[in-house]
């Protein structure tokens, strides 16, 4: 059963429908900052808290706890609507989200290996407009989709008691599509398409700590602070543009290719901190900060502002016992987001928020089912500018098993 | 638990076949940069410098559907046929009477009331893919006619042209003899010296009349061993030769010669087009001279023009055509050409060796087609190029 399941999302992989939001058209498109299902259903908060079953992308520190190798994989379902002075669009999308396996080397530095691969950023949007050439009606359609994987490679230490330190470089690979039509209904005149790819690669490198003493000093059950460093990585990306002419009796293509220039991804940098309250719950909160004034591909920056993130969740899991009922084991997060994101469009900010719900529940000692629910906000309508409502479903499975560990430990 | 990864299955399942709305809609143009808009630019005649040259096509008479004989003003054609399937058995017969047997097609050109042609025998080898200019220089026939026609047709029923007996007699005499088999090269029908018209008959090749009721062939009525019978032999070779007694390739205008294949080369110079946009329209417009012009009677009347493809070693790889119909507008007759494709492969691939623009009846008929140039007095009737093309976001 568990193989079909994987099957499945190795099919939901392949499926990945992409149209959505138009805000996507710029850049990269959006950038994923919540890889685990877990840090999703807690608003993406998750800079210090350490996880034991699912490894989250933000701060490899967060690795160290994990006592047997993890492997987790998901995938996510998102419908969304756009609506702008123009009318209302429906979209539903269906990807792949991340493979991970992280691997406890020596507990007692908390040496963590770990490596996955997971959508880092996505493109996809489908837009047309009707267009007047030489008194001519016409339509203009602009489609994109594709985007960025990452494979990331880490490794998580603990150099002193209640401080752990976590690096990973990940090699961001992909492709963005920028494509598009103009179509006559005119025998005179012939419809055309272009598809412009920008091919992506390069690594990326990402450095974190959590201090876990705060606990005693609040007089609390716990407490974490966390910090992650990203700096600016130089990624290199090249142009490939198709486009063809088809007439009736003859089809000419033509490319033209760009040689590879610089892509800067930009630094980003966070800090959060993980309360726990007593032994079923605890608060944390995020802020994020990713320089986006500094991104560039070919010098151009596509008038990007900084970014920011705040994000909040509460957790609980009931009962910890494994004797205990299902529903009191399974845990359960609330957690809210709001965004300034990098965008500015026609002299208006756009701005993200959204409530998550998460649900993990422990299927058996080695295996978890996690569950995510975003409902979110994007833009706004008016000033010719969009807004999106969407709701996000993501699912994903979690294996336990004990790897390279001794005898001894077990 | 196999109920819940059953339940979780089925709930990606569904989300898997749900048919996504994947169709474009109009919500959120407005993000869209402005960079990634499709802007369009239209250069017209001004902006798109052209060369026009007139060439003569070299062109392969075999397998053509009309013979045409007569005159147009410095332009004539003459048509060759020859009878060799003879009985081998007849050279002693004698030839009573031989009748050259003709129909005429629909298509005419000139004073009708003057069209007539004389036959003459032909003394030098040929063929139908190379008549040659020799037949007209030479010439290369007897001067002494051996027949004649002069007169018009109101239908396309069949013409007898009375032959020298004595001519297929020797005919009949050669296809006995193999050594003399050569000397037999047929007759040539060049028009009368008054002549100012120009007639099409149906060949052996026309496929209009494919039971062959319309080809061209010969009655020779002959007695042997006193006995009086009538034999048909139809042509085994048969073809015309066009050719001009003055052409000047130095003409004001931008003129097609049909039957001579001489034609009109245009080269656009596109150096104003930027590399690596998308041609969606582009059009070449030209206005009929009226009175430089002459176009038979059930002519053809489309154009095409032709671009040749070739490597870079010259070899041709390739060629595309185009029609030219025309359209009455503001009392003009003008053809438009539809050269996209022309003007996109000019731009992204093909070597731009101009266009050759001819008439499609430039087998079948001695028109002339000829249309105002940039030279024309009245700038309507200059020659219009409109060309569209795309900037391609990048």
């Amino acid at each position: 059963m568990k193989k079909i399941f994987f099957i499945i999302i190795f099919a939901a992989s392949l499926y990945s429908q992409e149209s959505g939001s138009p805000y996507s058209r710029f850049g990269l498109g959006f950038f994923n900052y919540s890889i685990s299902t877990r840090s999703t259903g807690n608003a993406g908060t998750s800079i210090a808290i350490f996880d034991e079953n699912e490894l989250n992308n933000l701060n490899p520190a967060t690795w160290s706890k994990i006592k047997n190798t993890v492997f987790s994989s998901g995938l996510f379902y998102e419908s969304s609507t756009s609506e702008d002075n123009r009318g209302k669009k429906k979209f539903q999308n269906m990807n792949f989200s991340n493979t991970v396996l992280g691997v406890p080397l020596q507990k007692d530095k908390e040496f963590v290996l770990a490596l996955g691969l997971f959508s880092k950023s996505k493109v996809g949007y489908n837009i047309y407009q009707n267009v007047v050439v030489n008194d001519l009606p016409a339509k203009s359609v602009y489609f994109g989709n594709g985007g960025i994987s990452e494979f990331m490679l880490g490794l998580t230490y603990s150099p002193m008691h209640k401080l752990n330190v976590g690096f990973k470089t990940g090699y961001n690979f992909g492709e963005v599509q920028h494509s598009g039509k103009l179509q006559f209904n005119n025998s005179e005149y012939i419809d055309n398409e272009y598809l412009n790819s920008i091919y992506v690669k390069g690594f990326t490198f990402t450095g974190g700590i959590i201090y876990s003493g705060l606990g005693e000093l609040l007089g609390i059950h716990y407490g974490n602070v966390g910090f992650l460093f990203s700096p600016k990585s130089n990624l290199r990306a090249k142009k490939e543009r198709y486009s063809t002419f088809s007439s009736s009796s003859a089809t000419i293509s033509d490319t033209v290719i760009e040689g590879e220039k610089e892509l800067t991804l930009p630094l980003n940098y966070g800090l959060g901190f993980d309360f726990g309250l007593n032994e079923k719950y605890h608060l944390a909160f995020d802020y994020l900060f990713t320089g986006w004034e500094d991104y560039k591909y070919n010098e151009v920056n596509e008038n990007f502002k900084n970014s920011q993130r705040l994000s909040f969740c509460i957790e609980t899991i009931p009962e910890k016992d494994f004797l205990a009922p299902l529903s009191q084991r399974t845990r359960y997060s609330l957690g809210f987001y709001y965004e300034r994101m990098n965008l500015e469009i026609n002299g208006t900010r756009i701005n993200e928020y959204g409530v998550t719900l998460g649900i993990g529940v422990p299927l058996s000692r080695n295996a978890f089912i996690n569950s995510a629910i975003v409902y979110g906000r994007r833009g706004k309508n008016e000033n010719e500018l969009i807004l999106d409502n969407f709701i996000k479903v993501h699912l994903s499975i979690t294996l336990n098993e004990l790897w390279f560990v001794n005898t001894e430990d077990q | 638990m196999k109920k819940i990864f059953l339940f979780i299955g089925i709930f990606i399942l569904l989300f898997l076949i749900n048919a996504c709305d994947d169709t474009p809609s109009e919500v959120g143009i407005s993000v869209i940069p402005v960079t990634d808009e499709i802007n369009y630019k239209t250069l017209e005649t001004d902006s798109i410098p052209y060369t026009t040259e007139i060439i003569q096509k070299t062109v392969i008479k075999s397998g053509q559907e009309y013979l045409l004989v007569g005159k147009s003003g410095n332009e004539e054609a003459i048509t060759l046929l020859k009878f060799t399937g003879f009985p081998d058995t007849l050279a002693s017969a004698t030839v009573i009477s031989a009748d050259l047997v003709l129909h005429p097609t629909n298509y005419s050109l000139g004073q009708e009331s003057t069209f007539g042609f004389t036959v003459h025998k032909i003394t030098s080898t040929w063929s139908v893919t190379s008549p040659g200019n020799a037949m007209v220089n030479g010439p290369l026939y007897d001067n002494a006619s051996v027949g004649s026609f002069t007169g018009f047709f109101t239908d396309t029923s069949a013409i007898y042209i009375p032959i020298n007996p004595s001519l297929v007699k020797d005919w009949l005499y050669y296809a006995s003899d193999a050594t003399k088999y050569n000397l037999n090269q047929g007759i040539v029908l060049t028009p009368s010296a008054n002549s100012n018209c120009v007639w099409a008959f149906y060949s052996s090749d026309n496929t209009i009349y494919s039971d062959n009721s319309k080809d061209p062939y010969l009655r020779v009525i002959k007695e042997l061993n006193g006995k009086r019978d009538t034999i048909y032999v139809y042509a085994s070779e048969d073809t015309y030769y066009g050719y001009s007694r003055s052409f000047s390739l130095d003409q004001k205008n931008i003129v097609m010669q049909s039957g001579i294949s001489y034609r009109t080369k245009i080269k656009f110079d596109l150096s104003k087009i930027p590399k690596h946009v998308h041609i969606s329209s582009a059009s070449l417009t030209l206005t009929l001279d009226p009175d430089d012009s002459k176009i038979g009677k059930n002519s053809i009347d489309s154009l095409a023009a032709v671009a040749y493809i070739y490597n870079s070693d010259g070899v041709l790889l390739q060629s595309f055509n185009i029609i030219g119909t025309p359209i009455i507008d503001n009392g003009n007759k003008v053809y438009n050409f539809n050269i996209t494709l022309f003007v996109q492969g000019w731009l992204d691939k093909w070597i731009n060796n101009g266009m050759e623009i001819f008439h499609l009846g430039e087998l079948y008929s001695l028109d002339r087609y000829s249309f105002y140039s940039k030279n024309a007095i009245d700038p309507n009737k200059k020659p219009k190029i409109k060309i569209t093309y795309l900037n391609l976001p990048y």
